[in-house]
């Protein structure tokens, strides 16, 4: 995966119980589970969902894992692989096996993945309809080294319609992102903005942020965002300026 | 490492409890204690004075009881005042169904007292298993007739050391200190209430007779005396009769249940609800004792226990329990008292 | 839980429903089904400028002392139909009397029904109903307690009875605030609002709705615990009469006499034998109290008229009265025959408790084979020496001991100031200025109190007035006595004299607060107190006091409280909590990384009361809570000397002095003592998600300077605390928690030890089951043991050689379902329990190991010789 990127952690509380027997929908259901039908079976879905909260990256590849478990836990036949490219910005569910299925959306998952609500027919390879809202690309990424957050404060700060907190007893970095004006509306949806996530510099560092790894990815809680400015003369760039929290190594 | 069982109850001192190491602590001490309780709570499980003057040549009594479901060994205790230097001999059977007609089994006896001393009172005492499901107690006094008196009889738990086995069905469990004196052994929540519901369990399993009434058990009384309760014929309404009148003491306010078990006979005519005792606590007497409804039980030839009564102390100290017991013919017969035990359990706030 | 979501960028979005209005009030626009008992929803809540919500509890009353909330309605054409006078009246003209809630089939009497359409909403009190049908004096098809609303009784003739079409009260409508999760993205979650939402808090609008600007409309709500210092009103007021000696009549209480005559061959006569029988008060209502001498009259009378009816000769009727003799000769009685009597048996019953000190009768004339001259009968018993000895002129057969109780007592004939259908049969009376205990009957409009005593310490004494109480103005409430404090407590909190309000709802309307059982934690209160006091037997009245009279002092002795926080099942319930600085394990880890700070410091210290070193308790029995004369002082005498008395007062609502309860209360009072030195009380500003509530233990490990850890001299803390307060931003979610920490000695809680329930193999188990109680217990066990596998000692209770039992090595705990019934079931990895196999009616129990084994969160607990005290 080339360039750099915000990945959003998507919360769950579990049950991780999947397959025939899971419950449908979980408590605070919002992105956290994926489900499918095979063509074969088509009484059945089968749900796979973490049991916290998990890394976009991560998640792909657990439900792909839980669905490809033997039945009842995961599908019947299916072996299943969920992957995003970042060159064409699209999330791709596949059956390794050559299985029909169908994906069903789950709570909020059909914009977190970029798919349609309802999707339809058989086959053996799904990708989605738009760029997913739950990892966004970007042009670049400066990362300021870590400050000291011991007198952090709780705030709220505004996008979209939500109102969520910042917090934390941490070292805090600010972080600036410049996006294209096409993915500025993915990342002012939310799911990239608050909570926890994982801002990439590039796609050749994957490990983390520290003194001697500066171009690593920085992975905290967003405790404050800036609005974003235009940049350009047809405003094609936007930045904003993050504040990401991150845990004190004890 | 065993079960002890302490001669004598030990208080904890207030200071024991604050800063003080758990090395030999108050804790194993109140457990200790249960472990006395066991062996040393020992209310009478009967106390009477039969009724019917100097002993014949063969006297039988026969007493309804309810033994600890421990199956403990009992003290019998008899006060004889003589009369004859000629020794008694006693025995004493147990059944376990209500009919008093069949179904005995000796379990003492029988056997010779020593000689008495004319003029002077005499006891004599055996320790004897009562099982738990024994419901009636029969005693048969040979003497020589028309010289000894039968003063007093009790039967009390015996005192003993706690021994196993160990887990007992009044739900009892006996403190073994081998897991509390080992090196940092766990002071655990179990052992905290094991002292409280130990003391509860005994406490509620030995039964205690708190009136009696007891005369010589003849088949047909009617014809040869004792005291009856006859109604000639012609009344309508039959009038009771009291029997006598006892107070019961409460040391310390406690809750409680009174059940009435009843041995009688008669001549003929309703049965039911004949014996009636009363706690005349209706309305609400001085002596702070309030309580619900009487006690009644049936006339009928086999022994009868009657509904269980809770009464319960409010707020005096030592509060006292008036009882009376009344009893009535129908009209045109004679009703015959065999005996009639009261028995008390302690129960309430916990 | 809600508050976990707000790391990972969600939100909560409030929504609150009012009892009786069918409109759920909202932030923000939710998807979602609407609450059970509410179809409409209006996005018009604005709880911005609320202060914090939470509750704390007082340690030294044992109340709760909730935080009030305040928020406002924005304007919308819906609330408008809300917030309007009511526009058709009228009133009840039958007492509407609280049931089992019913839909569609009740009946309103009303005084008219045309003003109203032909169906709709009626709103009574705070109560809602609907109807479906009326005629013009009844709505019909009626359906009660809507919208949350409580089925209540409502009285006609009453300010209470009126019936309109809009809410006519508002202050004591219940307040309920949740709060529901928003994604990220905006989206509410749950597809019926209730499901997923938290309820925050609970309680009573005090004051409002008033308009508040121009666009809304403010509500002040206060917490539910907070209605506890509210004191209950009086029972029944009236003015004394009359006061003179009574006693109560019963309607089977009969005069019986019978006359046998036996000729010499002892056969009986014929016509003989003879009866009479009456029951002079078959017509007067049973147990009233009626005046010696107007008993005696009514039996006489009714003697007369019986034999009236038989005819002559004389059979006279004394009665020996204990304010003198009373003589009085009756009428005569008919004998059927001359034929020679032989001897007779004359036998007078009385059943019943009468005053009187004997009775006799006298055979009349001559010609009959009696004496002429009146004489007292010599009665013969039926064979046998008569038991009476002989010579008795009456024979007492059948009859109570004139010396013993009978029942007669002084009365006080009070008319009530308004009839009272019924009042206690027992409580407490304040005549002019003194207040006694006694009973109580009614007839009419007159109350009847008699076995009037005075309170403890004299209650064997019967009350005599201090001066003439005729005229005197009397008021008379309630009182309960019982050993059981919580059920007290419980019947204080639920009574509405409807029995409608759960199973504690026991004593008459006005006597307690009315509260639903499905908000009190009534487990909590069975629980929490029934192992704290123990053989304390209470009083408590009604009149003029209330909860926090009644209670408070009882509760800070034992170091409990009463407070309205979330509970376990997840809405916000009156429970008993423990204040006590010392506890067992704990349900939460607060650190250094949860603090926050805004604007000041996340750890403040709460400046504490100078340290406690002498306390006085006063039993208050009487109805108004004035000091009686028995006070009982604990003192730490070291203190006193040396630092001044700080005096902590505490009333208790004792029956009475009671010899055993002097030991429970110096132990309590020790303990208060003992900890009063050490205890520090901080406030720590926290994170959302901690899952705290009042009453629960956590364990706090911080490095904040102003904590000071006087157990090892460094800066910081580390162990045990207790919260006794809450408070929540409801706009950030912070958290700040006012939690009790044990400056000084170490204290462990007691092992817990779980008895063996099932287990798949007796000598090589693999699964065990034990209590679901432990499940969190056993789960924190593992997950401080950083994962790994823990272990439990076995051992068998009360079988000998309690050392001897092997162990177990657990490594995972869940829940599991068998039969309907939750246990916690553990996985065992291996086990070495060789030769005592694991056994149910053997008692196998599972405990902590012993502290050489145990892992370093296990010997955090009491272990033998660990140098700490258990508490």
């Amino acid at each position: 995966m080339a360039g750099a990127r915000i990945e959003s952690y998507a919360y769950s509380e579990g049950p991780a119980a999947i397959g025939a027997a899971a419950p449908a929908v979980a408590k605070y259901q919002g992105v956290q589970t994926l489900a499918v039908i095979e063509q074969a079976y088509p009484s059945d879905t089968t749900y796979a969902r973490p049991a916290e909260a998990t890394l976009w990256d991560d998640l792909l590849v657990s439900w792909g894992t839980s669905l490809s478990s033997a039945y009842p836990m995961g599908a019947h036949a299916g072996h299943y692989l969920v992957t995003y490219s970042q060159t064409t910005k699209r999330v791709t569910i596949a059956s390794t096996n050559s299985v029909s299925f169908r994906p069903v959306m789950v709570g909020s998952g059909a914009t977190y993945l970029g798919f349609t609500q309802s999707l339809s027919g058989w086959a053996t390879s799904w990708t989605g309809a738009s760029a997913p809202l739950g990892c966004v690309e970007m042009v670049g990424v400066t990362v300021k080294p870590a400050e000291d957050g011991a007198k952090p404060t709780m705030t709220r700060y505004r996008h979209g319609r939500c109102y969520p907190v910042g917090w934390g007893n941490t070292f805090t970095h600010k972080v600036s992102v410049w996006i294209r004006q096409a993915d500025a509306q993915h990342l002012s949806a939310g799911w990239c903005l608050t909570g926890r996530v994982r801002i990439f510099q590039d796609s050749a560092h994957l490990t983390a942020y520290s003194p001697t790894n500066l171009s690593g990815y920085v992975d905290g809680y967003v405790v404050n965002a800036t609005n974003l400015k235009a940049y350009g003369a047809t405003e094609d760039f936007l930045t904003m300026d993050l504040t990401i929290a991150t845990g004190r190594a004890s | 490492m065993a079960i002890t069982t302490p001669t004598k109850l030990v208080v904890s001192k207030a200071d024991e409890f604050n800063f003080t190491q758990m090395a030999a602590g108050p804790l194993q001490v109140s457990l200790a204690n249960s472990n006395h309780l066991y062996g040393h709570f020992c209310p009478n499980l009967l106390s009477f004075s039969p009724m019917g003057g100097l002993l014949a040549a063969s006297t039988t009594y026969v007493v309804p009881v309810v033994p600890s479901v421990d199956g403990l060994s009992y003290d019998f205790i008899y006060t004889v005042l003589a009369g004859a230097t000629d020794p008694l001999t006693i025995q004493v059977y147990k059944n376990t169904g209500a009919n008093p007609a069949s179904g005995w089994t000796s379990i003492y006896g029988p056997t010779a007292t020593a000689s008495m001393t004319v003029g002077h009172w005499f006891v004599h005492r055996h320790s004897t298993v009562i099982a738990a499901n024994v419901t009636m107690l029969k005693f048969v006094v040979v003497a020589r007739a028309g010289y000894d008196m039968l003063s007093h009889v009790a039967v009390q738990p015996t005192a003993t050391a706690v021994a196993p086995p160990l887990l007992k069905a009044s739900g009892f469990l006996p403190f073994d200190d081998s897991l509390i004196s080992s090196p940092r052994a766990p002071i655990n929540t179990e052992m905290v209430n094991r002292a409280k519901s130990n003391a509860l369990n005994v406490l509620r399993d030995r039964k205690q007779c708190i009136a009696s009434f007891v005369q010589p058990y003849v088949a047909a009384p009617f014809t040869t005396g004792g005291y009856a309760v006859s109604t000639p014929s012609g009344y309508t309404t039959t009038p009771w009769s009291l029997m006598g009148k006892a107070t019961g003491f409460l040391p310390g306010k406690q809750y409680g249940n009174i059940t009435v078990y009843c041995l009688s006979s008669v001549t003929g005519g309703a049965t039911a609800d004949q014996v009636v005792m009363d706690l005349t606590c209706q309305p609400l007497s001085s002596t702070g004792i309030d309580s619900t409804g009487l006690l009644k039980t049936d006339l009928s030839g086999n022994v009868v226990p009657s509904l269980t009564l809770v009464v319960w102390g409010t707020g005096v100290s030592n509060p006292e329990v008036p009882i009376e017991i009344r009893v009535r013919a129908t009209a045109g017969h004679t009703t015959y008292i065999h005996s009639l035990i009261a028995f008390w359990t302690p129960t309430g706030a916990v | 839980m809600i508050w976990d979501s707000l790391k990972y960028g969600w939100n909560v979005n409030y929504w609150l429903t009012i009892s009786g209005i069918d409109c759920v009030f909202s932030e923000a626009s939710v998807t979602g089904t609407p609450p059970d008992g509410f179809a409409s929803m209006l996005k018009s809540l604005v709880i911005d400028h609320s202060a914090e919500v939470g509750q704390s509890v007082d340690r030294d009353t044992g109340m709760g002392q909730g935080l009030p909330l305040t928020f406002s309605l924005l304007s919308a054409p819906a609330l408008a139909a809300i917030m309007q006078t009511p526009t058709m009246t009228t009133v009840l003209t039958q007492n509407c009397v609280a049931g089992t809630p019913y839909t569609g089939t009740g009946t309103l009497h009303v005084q008219d029904t045309s003003a109203f359409p032909s169906s709709g909403t009626l709103y009574v009190g705070l109560e809602t109903f609907t109807y479906t049908g009326k005629t013009s004096i009844t709505f019909t098809g009626c359906s009660n307690a809507l919208h949350g609303s409580l089925a209540s009784s409502h009285f006609y003739g009453t300010a209470g009875g009126t019936v309109t079409n809009r809410p006519r009260v508002w202050r004591g409508r219940e307040v309920r605030l949740y709060a529901a999760p928003v994604s990220p993205d905006g989206t509410t979650t749950g597809s019926a609002l209730a499901d997923e939402s938290q309820e925050v808090w609970r309680g009573f609008i005090d004051q409002g709705p008033y308009r508040d600007g121009s666009d809304r409309f403010t509500v002040e709500a206060l917490s539910m615990d907070r209605v506890l210092a509210n004191p209950l009103p009086c029972g029944a007021t009236g003015v004394v009469q009359k006061y003179s000696s009574r006693q109560p009549v019963h309607q089977d209480q009969y005069l019986q006499v019978v006359i046998e005559a036996y000729n010499s061959s002892n056969a009986a006569i014929s016509g003989y034998p003879l009866q009479v029988i009456i029951t002079p008060f078959d017509n007067i209502p049973d147990g009233t109290l009626m005046e010696i001498a107007d008993i005696i009259a009514t039996i006489q009378a009714r003697w007369d008229a019986a034999l009236v009816d038989l005819g002559a000769p004389a059979i006279k009727l004394m009665f020996n009265t204990h304010v003198g003799d009373y003589t009085y000769n009756t009428g005569y009685f008919l004998y059927p025959s001359n034929a020679a009597i032989d001897h007779s048996v004359f036998t007078v019953v009385v059943n019943g408790k009468l005053k009187v000190d004997h009775h006799a009768m006298w055979w009349g004339p001559s010609g009959l084979g009696f004496d002429v001259n009146p004489k007292p009968i010599i009665p013969t018993w039926n064979g046998g020496a008569n038991p009476l000895g002989g010579g008795a002129t009456s024979n007492e057969y059948g009859q109570w001991d004139p010396s013993g109780d009978t029942g007669e007592s002084m009365t006080l004939v009070v008319e009530l100031d308004s009839p009272a259908d019924a009042i206690p049969p027992y409580g407490l009376l304040t005549v002019g200025d003194e207040t006694i205990s006694g009973k109580a009957t009614v007839v009419g409009n007159l109350a009847y109190f008699y076995d009037l005593r005075y309170l403890s310490p004299k209650q064997n004494i019967a009350w005599t007035p201090k001066d003439n109480a005729i005229g005197k103005t009397v008021e008379y409430t309630f009182s309960e006595t019982s050993d059981y404090a919580y059920d007290l407590m419980c019947r204080s909190l639920e009574s509405s004299g409807a029995g409608t309000r759960g199973d504690y709802d026991y004593w008459g309307y006005g006597d307690g607060y009315a509260i639903d059982q499905s908000a009190i934690d009534v487990a909590s209160f069975v629980s929490g107190l029934a192992s704290a006091i123990v053989g304390l037997n209470l009083r408590v009245g009604g009149s003029g006091l209330s909860f926090q009279d009644m209670f408070s002092g009882l509760l800070a002795l034992v170091q409990r409280g009463v407070v309205a926080r979330p509970d376990s099942s997840g809405r916000v319930r009156l429970g008993i909590v423990s204040t006590d600085v010392n506890g067992s394990w704990y349900k939460t880890k607060i650190t250094d990384e949860h603090l926050l700070s805004f604007n000041s410091e996340p750890v403040v210290s709460v400046r504490k009361r100078d340290p406690v070193t002498q306390i006085k308790v006063s039993f208050t029995t009487d109805a108004k809570g004035k000091d009686s004369p028995t006070v009982y002082t604990v003192q730490e005498t070291s203190g006193v000397l040396e630092s001044g008395g700080q005096t902590l007062d505490l009333a208790l609502a004792l029956n009475g002095p009671q010899p055993s309860a002097d030991w429970t209360i110096q132990g309590w009072c020790a303990t208060i003592l003992a900890q009063s030195h050490a205890v520090q009380t901080i406030e720590v500003r926290v994170v959302p998600w901690l899952d705290v509530n009042v009453g629960d233990m956590c364990r706090l490990e911080t490095t904040h300077p102003t904590l000071w850890n006087w157990a090892t001299a460094s800066e910081g803390f580390t162990g045990q605390a207790r919260c006794i307060g809450t408070r929540r931003d409801l706009m950030g979610g912070a958290l700040t928690l006012t939690l009790v920490v044990q400056g000084g000695p170490v204290v462990s809680g007691l092992s817990p030890a779980a008895r063996i329930n099932w287990y798949d193999s007796s000598s090589a188990p693999t699964l065990v089951d034990i209590d679901h109680k432990f499940l969190s217990y056993m789960q924190q066990s593992i997950s401080e043991n950083a994962g790994a596998a823990v272990r439990l000692m076995h051992y068998q209770v009360g079988m000998g050689n309690e050392a001897y039992g092997g162990y177990l090595i657990v490594s995972a705990a869940n829940s599991v379902t068998v039969s309907g019934v939750d246990w916690c079931r553990l996985t065992i990895a291996s086990s070495s329990i060789a030769g005592a196999s694991l056994s149910t009616s053997l008692n196998s129990t599972l405990t902590l190991p012993a502290g050489a084994v145990a892992t370093g969160w296990q010997n955090m607990f009491a272990h033998a010789g660990d140098g700490t005290f258990w508490g």
